[in-house]
């Protein structure tokens, strides 16, 4: 709309655009095409207020193909998990409503949310590593898989690196899945735990995924 | 005067057209007669040619070139001057003058001026300016308004109806939009394929170095595994080696104990050949007791000798006595009663002596041992056979 609505138009040309709007509309498509929300306004709601207050906004790092047409039909995924983390992994503690807002924002099943709630017992203020935890459990088929999720998601590494994370955090994920799964005995957590402590003191006290995926190293279930 | 060598023709590198030559000395003054026949010429010392110039030149004094030019040279300066005056001439002829003076009249160069003035060449100067009165500008000139011609015709313009935003702005909004789909879908798609690739070499290098670190345990175990062989092999060996020098040593000494086994008995027979072992007590019997008991013995037969010297002189003395008392004896037979007192006590006396004697020889017996108890047994016995024969002789 012109400026001072008394002087009239002429020309196309006295038409003004904003400066900052072709770089905000860029950063706000490709953040749309690379996450592909299955609500649309919904998702660009959540961005842009994420956007106004300055926190970090809804959007996946790396392009994947939306899963929800698969048979767990949960609409989780790694990628999402990682949104999330990047979200919330800031703040160690975040309240539950908060954590249920961003999860809905990407428009993932509430019913899910729940179920993970019910397993983790979560109250108001609810340790975002014990959720992720949870979450990537869900995610996996084993608690193997969930670990090698959790491993890199919580990385600092590149994508594709040895995703390392430090062992203190990995014994302390573990053994809360191991308790929350029921069926692991402490002393194979102790055996697993000690097993990886040799490679862990050759790698600075990081822990990847290939310490625990291979062969010699004793079944994590 | 020129005498020309003839050309060498046989092979010379260069030619001449006119051949090098000494130069001729020249006489001094003119012969007075020409020379009929020809002189041989005579060639002097060019360096003492006064035709030729020696040293350095640069400082010579050259004379000037011979005459003959300098005719040339002085005409040619004449006819110059010639014509300088002439055309100095045609140029004074053309000068415009005044006229000339009527007759009776001369001219005359007369001065006019009250003093003396120098003339220069600088000309004299003076600046003169004028000045205008101050114009108007210009006025401009009026604007052209044609006639008016035509018929006047009005319209109202409403808001709205020139310019539709919503009309206009779409190119706008096309452009605006569809270029950033497109931009940012280019990006998305750019960048997706720049991690893919990255990740890729990421996770081919996570690969590359897990198998690196398999292969280098594999390697570690394998060096491990040859040590550990090398060591047991150098272990096995040291143990071969030990037990060969513990054979050899075992044979060694054996060989070397049945050598020796003879060294001691010889040794011991040898030695004892030599009387190195002897009995103690045979030894000290030997050497301590038969040395002593041979003293003893020696010293006792030196006592029955000496006792026996003593008893011989003893018995020497009173037989030298009474051999003088008898004879005294004899020689007193007159005095009867003197005799036998005297020899009463002379009795008594001799009766004592040999019985010391004879406790002596009694003495004696129980003092000697069985080894020789014969000699002075015997010694003894004759002793007191003498005695007791001088006592019954006595008696």
């Amino acid at each position: 709309m012109p400026t001072n609505p008394d002087e009239p138009y002429y020309c196309s040309q006295q038409i003004s655009i904003p400066p900052e709007l072709p770089d905000i509309l860029k950063q706000f498509t490709k953040a749309a095409i690379r996450t592909q929300p299955k609500d649309v306004l919904a998702w660009s709601a959540a961005y842009f207020r994420a956007m106004s207050k300055g926190e970090t906004p809804p959007v996946k790092e790396r392009l994947e193909m939306p899963v929800a047409t698969q048979k767990t039909d949960t609409g989780l995924t790694p990628g999402l998990l990682r949104v999330l983390n990047r979200q919330l992994g800031p703040r160690k503690t975040a309240p539950i409503n908060v954590i249920e807002e961003k999860w809905l924002d990407l428009s993932l099943p509430k019913e899910q949310f729940d179920d993970m709630v019910r397993i983790g017992t979560f109250g108001g203020d609810v340790e975002w590593n014990k959720f992720l935890a949870i979450a990537a459990s869900a995610l996996g088929e084993n608690i193997t898989q969930s670990m090698k999720t959790i491993c890199e998601i919580l990385t600092a590494d590149p994508e594709g690196g040895p995703s390392r994370i430090p062992f203190p955090l990995f014994k302390e994920l573990y053994t809360y899945l191991a308790q929350i799964d029921g069926e692991i005995s402490q002393q194979q957590i102790n055996d697993v735990v000690s097993h990886l402590q040799y490679d862990v003191d050759k790698q600075e006290g990081y822990v990847q995924p290939r310490n625990f995926c291979g062969s010699d190293c004793p079944k994590l279930s | 005067m020129a005498a020309v060598l003839p050309p060498k023709g046989d092979g010379g590198t260069y030619t001449f057209t006119s051949q090098p030559r000494a130069v001729q000395e020249r006489k001094k003054y003119r012969e007075p007669v020409i020379q009929q026949d020809e002189v041989p010429p005579q060639y002097g010392n060019i360096m003492y040619d006064r035709r030729i110039v020696r040293g350095n030149t640069y400082a010579q004094h050259t004379l000037p070139a011979t005459a003959q030019p300098d005719p040339i040279e002085i005409q040619r300066q004449q006819e110059n001057r010639r014509r300088a005056i002439a055309r100095k001439r045609a140029k004074d002829q053309l000068r415009p003058r005044s006229p000339e003076a009527v007759e009776g009249r001369k001219h005359i160069d007369v001065q006019t001026e009250l003093y003396l003035e120098e003339l220069s060449d600088r000309v004299e100067e003076a600046d003169v300016d004028c000045q205008t009165d101050a114009f108007l500008d210009r006025p401009p000139s009026p604007l052209f308004i044609p006639a008016k011609t035509g018929i006047d015709v009005t319209t109202q313009i409403l808001e709205g109806e020139l310019f539709d935003f919503n009309i206009e702005v779409k190119p706008i909004l096309e452009v605006l939009i569809g270029k950033t789909v497109e931009q940012s879908l280019l990006e998305v798609m750019e960048e997706e394929e720049l991690a893919n690739l990255r990740s890729q070499q990421r996770a081919f290098e996570e690969l590359r170095n897990a198998e690196l670190v398999e292969q280098q345990r594999l390697e570690e175990q394998e060096r491990r595994h040859r040590e550990e062989k090398e060591r047991r092999m150098k272990q096995q060996r040291e143990v071969l080696k030990k037990e060969k020098e513990t054979a050899e040593k075992i044979a060694a000494r054996a060989f070397a104990q049945s050598y020796l086994a003879d060294l001691v008995p010889s040794v011991f027979g040898t030695l004892a050949d030599n009387g190195y072992f002897y009995d103690p007590v045979e030894r000290d019997v030997e050497q301590g007791f038969m040395p002593w008991l041979m003293e003893q013995v020696e010293i006792q037969l030196e006592k029955s000798q000496l006792g026996r010297l003593v008893l011989d002189g003893l018995i020497r003395e009173v037989s030298s006595s009474r051999f003088e008392l008898y004879n005294n004896l004899d020689a007193k037979l007159v005095d009867p009663k003197v005799a036998s007192a005297t020899v009463d006590s002379q009795k008594v006396k001799i009766e004592a002596e040999p019985s010391p004697a004879t406790t002596t020889g009694e003495a004696e017996k129980p003092v000697e041992e069985v080894p020789k108890p014969e000699e002075p047994v015997e010694s003894a016995e004759p002793e007191t056979e003498q005695t007791q024969e001088d006592e019954g002789g006595e008696d």
